[in-house]
């Protein structure tokens, strides 16, 4: 035998691997959707087969074409009744709903079948064909390869060749595009998810001969499909298919040469975290499609509520041993969920590795205790700052990487921590654990087997003060901080927000808080095991946070009652329904995502408010209820407010000599040269791809430099970030708005006069800062009008008043320059000519130089003090305004006739 | 500096909060230990109680087939007459695999003042050190992990020492010389290649190629491939049912020629049907008879399961449940008083031989154990050499062995 057997054997297995791939490249392409329940489909494909074989007793092939129908079908239905009606809800919630069908699939399979291994019989011959001396392989892997040949063949012609392939394509990239055309985004879904869910019953019918029909482990065969599609870039079927060979072969030779606990699993994961790190890009391109991201909490913690709950929670567990032993789990699992919404909920980066560096924490706690004797509280604090280590580094991927594309790789990460480490005897003790020392707080004995309400209640107490730090964390600066890089890193980088440092900072926090839950929840035994902290427990984790609410303090206590072993367990353990539970919360995933994707905590608090709001009614309340938080600092009374006039600026020049800017081989800018004067306003005009948007982009380091150079008074600002550019005092404003959404007017405002202090990165943690504005914002809110909306979440401001915040969030840290993008589009007349002013008075008053890039020819020409026309790139004309109304050239390439400067165009 | 309103806020809630639990935690110290002692009192009139904990409804692993095979047993007791005239009844805890909860299942053994526990899986180390304070004798479990063999209350079978010195044992009788292992990456099966390691060592044979297969393994193809390469000539399958008879379809595809051999608690008769070819031949372990040899006790079993659930899986698990409660009444018959600590204080004391229920060689099989470190396992040191014949299991060695006779 020889590395060509292996090679050979690779291929085979990885043909198995391939056809689950093309699926979930199909669902993709078709609906945007990451299906992780692809495995479970295969699953019930299988199970289909088995029954129509030995209930029906129809020839194989029959059962091969039910199976491959009855997966199809199931596809559309998940797409139908699952999908559709979650179409507005963010990326993050129809990720988490996949696993949550993923979950009641094989729940479902194990109420009907147990963990019974049934016998399947084969379609396909199963003897060894010995292709070369020494070299054999299964004919049944032959076939499989072939099928999967074809299969990709055809799947790769259908989207090059057809309409249909085409059309969906573009259903893919812009499905209000498509539906404008009249294609039907559901429709397509629809049809995709059914060959989709198709293709993977096939694979489950004609695998399971192979390897077994159990519902454990089939469905994981996701994974190693995940990382084939991942490296086709979830869009190319052949690519998908060769890396699943690849991953197939991998695998085999690793069994050949290394063959150590852990590192199959680990090293495809490992790859393809690589090669997606080298594809991905620091900061979204001005292409990437803002998500519609779940609801957040406001953070506040209700006193009466809180002391209620926990007064309640301590009586149970002081109550009974039974009940203290249960409720310990919950508790423990809360910190744990809370650690989810710090780094999903708040920051925006999905973690599917919370559980496993829990586990982590476990590891270095037990380690500490048993081979050093030090005391519990010590190894406890010295667990969480080893795992906040290792947490920053499992966030080093998301500083390249976001979305669906993070979420994988994280999930890689947690395969090759737990096999490599906690699932590794070398490390974790083997079948003895690592046994530890009875834990006493300060001498006295908290030991949770028989003192378990002593150690319920120490648990209790941690986890009131990590919620109390995650609410302190969520109403200060940090938040604010993270919830901005949530709903745009791009404003919230040109804003000074240092986006890098906030993502490690709340991978590093979170994993610190987990590893505090896992290390009580593994302390509740005298040995440590810690290959209980298994990966898909970390997929479970974020799922039951998910349905809870991820952006709220409630919903990480709710969810945290969702997983197995605590209170859940406890209810429904007495009435025999023991079985049903992983039923039961699959198929609550479901339900409460597709109700509302805020989670349980938003079904519970808009019932609370409805029920309020109606009782009000009923008693003829003369106040109305309002959604809005009360404010932290309320409006000043009339006749106490600060005379705001606005603030001269620093002034600095803003140079551009000879700057260039390549997309691949396009030219996007090519030897632009301009100044921009403290206290004036310099225009750029272009018809659509003349560059202005990318000259803004160069000028603030979101696009990189080819050419030339910029400065800023006398500093030159090659290398430097947006970060760094917006502390110099160069600020913008977007085409797209980008506000932050899940924050109101006056905290939008407030990061735009962020310090971003290092210091406030702990002490934050303490004792937060409210929102503070400085009287740059003050006055730019009294200018803009804005101070009637300070406190509105800035979602349910009109659209005029939306383009205004962000101008005034721009404006708030008194930049000497600012570059405005096109800030007028989509008002009517009247907001664009207060628009025109507020421009004229940035330069006038604040004495700022303004850059000012817009389509509305007659805003330019009345507003501007000198304009710059690009036309493909290059400066076409540039001048007063009146002289560029008269340049013959502008007027022919752009302008069509002459108009009069100060004229506002009618948009 | 000025008091930020959030902080004065959420200050005032901790400190609260804090208030409350530290008075709660006061309150916690001045009770007492919530262990209870497990003895029991009962007037002659009322039941025996013996209690079952074991994974029925897990995830990852339920065998509802023990609760069967304990309730069968029970019924069959108390159908004769009961143990000393009294009712025999079975209290039951679904530990789901979760060692917390299993911890919760122990307290309430120890509640419901349980006479022994039968036919229950505990793998937590931290688990077995709760069960041994709690004093509760536990019958003839399976033998999985060290703990089970080092615990003064576990009475075991001979478990994975047992299956892998007999493997050892058996492959020699069998003239196999140079054998491989394909194993899970869990510490159960590294426990189980290390036992293999040390029995290959005492047989004088070659030290085992070792493979390691994760459990999520689709395709064993390429580790089948990598324990045949070079001059095995035996290869041994484990993990559970479902990666064993995968791992042996593997080595067949491959073309393997030599002995394939694994241990009963991965290859029993429900499993056979999904060898087809692979299973010719193959060779097993088992810690009990068979429950397919055909004797007439085997006979009773199979009708007692089948009067519980007539579905239930008739296999070695359900068989040890079965024959743990059978050793229960067999050590309870004649004690003047029947509770935890007569039972134990019975079993630590009994002679060789002094229980035979016919499952097992005479128990207690030993006065030591074979093996130092595991003293326990001299309670049932004993195995069966069986091979799949005509589609069953049956033995092809007669009788009960002890694979330790050359350590």
């Amino acid at each position: 035998m020889n590395e060509l057997t292996f090679i050979l054997i690779g291929i085979g297995t990885g043909s198995l691997y391939a056809l689950v791939a093309q699926g979930l490249v199909l669902i993709f392409r078709g609906s945007g959707i990451v299906n992780f329940a692809q495995g479970a489909f295969a699953l019930f494909g299988a199970y289909v087969y088995y029954n129509v074989a030995e209930h029906a007793g129809a020839s194989l092939l029959v059962c091969l074409l039910v199976s491959v129908a009855a997966t199809g079908l199931l596809g559309v239905l998940v797409q139908l009744l699952v999908l559709m009606p979650m179409r507005r809800a963010s990326s993050l919630s129809r990720l988490i709903v996949t696993l949550g069908v993923l979950v009641t699939i094989q729940a479902a399979a194990v109420v009907i079948y147990g963990d019974r291994n049934l016998v399947v019989r084969s379609l396909l011959p199963t003897n060894g064909i010995e292709l070369l001396p020494g070299a054999r392989i299964g004919a049944d892997r032959i076939i499989i390869l072939a099928i999967g040949l074809v299969t990709t063949a055809v799947l790769w012609a259908v989207f090059r060749y057809t309409s249909y392939g085409r059309v969906t394509t573009a259903v893919a990239q812009s499905p209000r595009t498509a539906a404008t055309l009249g294609h039907s985004p559901d429709r397509i879904a629809a049809v995709n998810w059914g060959v989709g869910g198709a293709v993977s019953g096939l694979a489950g019918a004609l695998i399971v001969p192979l390897t077994n029909l159990e519902p454990i482990n089939l469905p994981l065969i996701v994974l190693p499909a995940l990382a084939a599609a991942l490296v086709g870039g979830f869009a190319s079927f052949p690519l998908a298919f060769v890396a699943a060979l690849l991953i197939g072969v991998a695998e085999s030779l690793m069994a050949l040469h290394l063959n150590q606990p852990g590192v199959s699993q680990s090293v495809p994961f490992l790859v393809v975290m690589v090669l997606l790190m080298v594809r991905g890009r620091g900061l979204p391109l001005r292409s990437h499609l803002l998500d519609r991201l779940p609801g957040v909490g406001d953070g506040r913690v209700r006193p009466v509520p809180v002391l209620v709950v926990v007064a309640l929670v301590a009586l149970a567990m002081l109550t009974s041993g039974e009940a203290a032993s249960y409720l310990t789990v919950t508790v423990t699992m809360a910190i744990l969920c809370l650690s989810v919404v710090v780094v999903t909920g708040y920051a925006g980066q999905v973690s599917l590795a919370q559980y496993v560096l829990g586990g982590v924490g476990a590891f270095v706690a037990a380690t500490l205790s048993s081979g050093h004797g030090m005391p519990f509280l010590a190894c406890l604090a010295l667990a969480v700052l080893a795992t906040m280590i290792l947490g920053g580094l499992v966030g080093v991927p998301a500083l390249r990487l976001r979305g669906i594309n993070l979420a994988i790789v994280g999930l890689g990460l947690s395969v090759a921590v737990y096999s490599l480490l906690l699932n590794n005897e070398r490390y974790s003790g083997g079948v003895d654990g690592i046994p530890v020392e009875p834990v006493t707080i300060l001498g006295w004995e908290v030991d949770p087997f028989f003192h378990p309400e002593r150690y319920a209640l120490l648990c209790l107490a941690a986890l009131v003060v990590v919620a109390l730090m995650v609410s302190n964390l969520r109403r200060g600066d940090i938040g604010r901080r993270l919830l901005a890089l949530r709903s745009s890193e791009r404003a919230a980088a040109s804003l000074g927000v240092n986006v890098y440092w906030c993502k490690i900072y709340a991978f590093m926090i979170a994993a610190g808080i987990a590893a505090l839950g896992g290390t009580l929840f593994a302390f509740m035994q005298s040995i440590v095991l810690t290959a209980q902290f298994g990966v898909m427990s970390s997929v479970n984790l974020i799922t039951v946070t998910v349905v809870g609410g991820i952006g709220s303090l409630p919903g990480a206590l709710v969810g945290a009652t969702l997983i197995p072993g605590g209170l859940g367990t406890w209810l429904l353990n007495g009435a025999g329904l023991q079985v049903w539970l992983p039923l039961i919360g699959g198929v609550s995933v479901l339900l409460v995502l597709r109700a509302d994707q805020g989670g349980l905590a938003d079904l519970n608090v808009g019932l609370y408010r409805s029920l309020r709001d109606r009782l009000r009614s009923l008693g003829n309340a003369a106040e109305v209820s309002s959604d809005h938080p009360e404010p932290d600092h309320p409006e000043p009374a009339p006749g106490t407010r600060r005379d705001i006039s606005p603030v001269r600026v620093s002034p600095l020049e803003l140079r551009v000599e000879d700057l260039g800017v390549r997309y691949g081989g396009v030219v996007a800018l090519e030897g632009v040269n301009l100044r921009v004067k403290p206290g004036t306003v310099h225009g750029i005009m272009g018809p659509n791809g003349a560059g202005k948007t990318s000259l803004v982009d160069a000028l603030t380091g979101f696009a990189q430099v080819a050419a030339g150079t910029a400065y800023l008074g006398d500093r030159r600002l090659d290398g430097c970030s947006p970060m760094r550019r917006s502390r110099l005092g160069l600020r913008r404003s977007f085409q797209s708005v980008e506000l932050f959404s899940s924050l109101t007017t006056r905290d939008n405002i407030a990061i735009g006069c962020d310090d971003g202090a290092p210091s406030s990165y702990i002490t934050g943690l303490l004792w937060p800062k409210g929102p503070r504005l400085s009287e740059a914002a003050e006055a730019a809110l009294e200018k803009f009008g804005l101070s009637r909306v300070l406190d509105a979440p800035v979602e349910s401001l009109s659209f005029g008043d939306r383009r205004l915040v962000a101008i005034a969030r721009a404006v708030a840290s008194a930049p000497s320059v600012i570059l405005l993008d096109e800030p007028a589009s989509g008002l009517a007349d009247r907001e664009s000519a207060e628009l025109a002013a507020l421009v004229r008075s940035l330069a006038d008053d604040w004495g700022m130089a303004v850059l000012l890039v817009e389509h509305n020819i007659n805003l330019v020409l009345s507003v501007s003090d000198e304009i710059t026309v690009l036309q493909a790139g290059r400066v076409l004309a540039h001048g007063t305004p009146a002289e560029i109304s008269a340049d013959q050239s502008v007027v022919d390439a752009y302008l069509g006739q002459s108009t009069t400067p100060g004229e506002v165009v009618i948009s | 500096m000025p008091k930020s309103p959030i902080w004065s806020r959420n200050a005032r809630v901790g400190a609260a909060t804090l208030a409350l639990l530290v008075t709660s935690l006061g309150l916690a110290a001045c009770g007492g230990d919530s262990a209870d002692s497990a003895e029991s009192t009962g007037a002659a009139a009322d039941p025996i109680v013996i209690f079952q904990t074991n994974s029925f409804s897990g995830q990852v692993s339920n065998k509802p087939q023990t609760k069967t095979g304990a309730q069968a047993a029970v019924d069959e007791i108390n159908k004769a007459g009961g143990v000393n005239g009294r009712r025999l009844e079975l209290v039951t805890c679904d530990n789901t695999g979760d060692p917390n909860v299993t911890n919760t299942c122990i307290k309430k053994a120890q509640e419901v003042k349980a006479a022994a526990f039968v036919g229950s899986a505990i793998y937590f180390p931290g688990t077995w050190k709760f069960l041994e304070q709690a004093s509760i004798p536990y019958l003839l479990g399976t033998g999985l992990t060290p703990d089970e063999y080092k615990a003064t209350n576990s009475f075991p079978l001979s478990g994975q020492a047992g299956w892998y010195y007999g493997i050892a044992d058996y492959l020699k009788k069998l003239g196999a010389s140079h054998p491989a292992i394909i194993r899970c990456e869990i510490d159960a099966c590294a426990y189980g290649e290390t036992l293999l390691a040390e029995a290959l060592k005492q047989q004088g044979m070659a030290e085992a190629r070792s493979v390691v297969a994760p459990l999520s393994t689709t395709d064993y193809s390429s580790f089948a491939a990598a324990a045949m390469r070079g001059d095995t000539d035996a290869v041994v399958v484990t993990g559970s049912e479902a990666t064993a008879t995968s791992q042996a379809k593997a080595l067949y595809q491959q073309g393997f020629k030599g002995k394939v051999i694994s241990v009963s608690a991965c290859i029993s008769t429900p499993a056979v049907p999904n060898l087809g070819d692979a299973g010719k031949d193959l060779y097993v372990v088992g810690l009990l008879q068979p429950p397919t040899q055909g004797t007439p006790l085997m006979g009773t079993f199979i009708q007692s399961m089948d009067a519980v659930d007539k579905g239930a899986k008739k296999d070695e698990l359900a068989l040890s449940a079965y024959a743990g409660v059978k050793l229960f009444a067999e050590v309870a018959k004649g004690l003047p008083e029947v509770n935890a600590t007569t039972v134990l204080d019975a079993l630590r004391n009994a002679k060789a031989g002094a229980y035979d229920i016919g499952f097992t060689a005479p128990l207690p099989g030993a006065t030591t154990s074979p093996i130092a470190e595991l003293p326990q396992l001299k309670f049932s040191p004993t195995v069966t050499y069986s091979q799949i014949l005509d589609g069953t299991i049956r033995e092809s060695v007669t009788g009960f062995h002890s694979p330790f006779a050359a350590v």
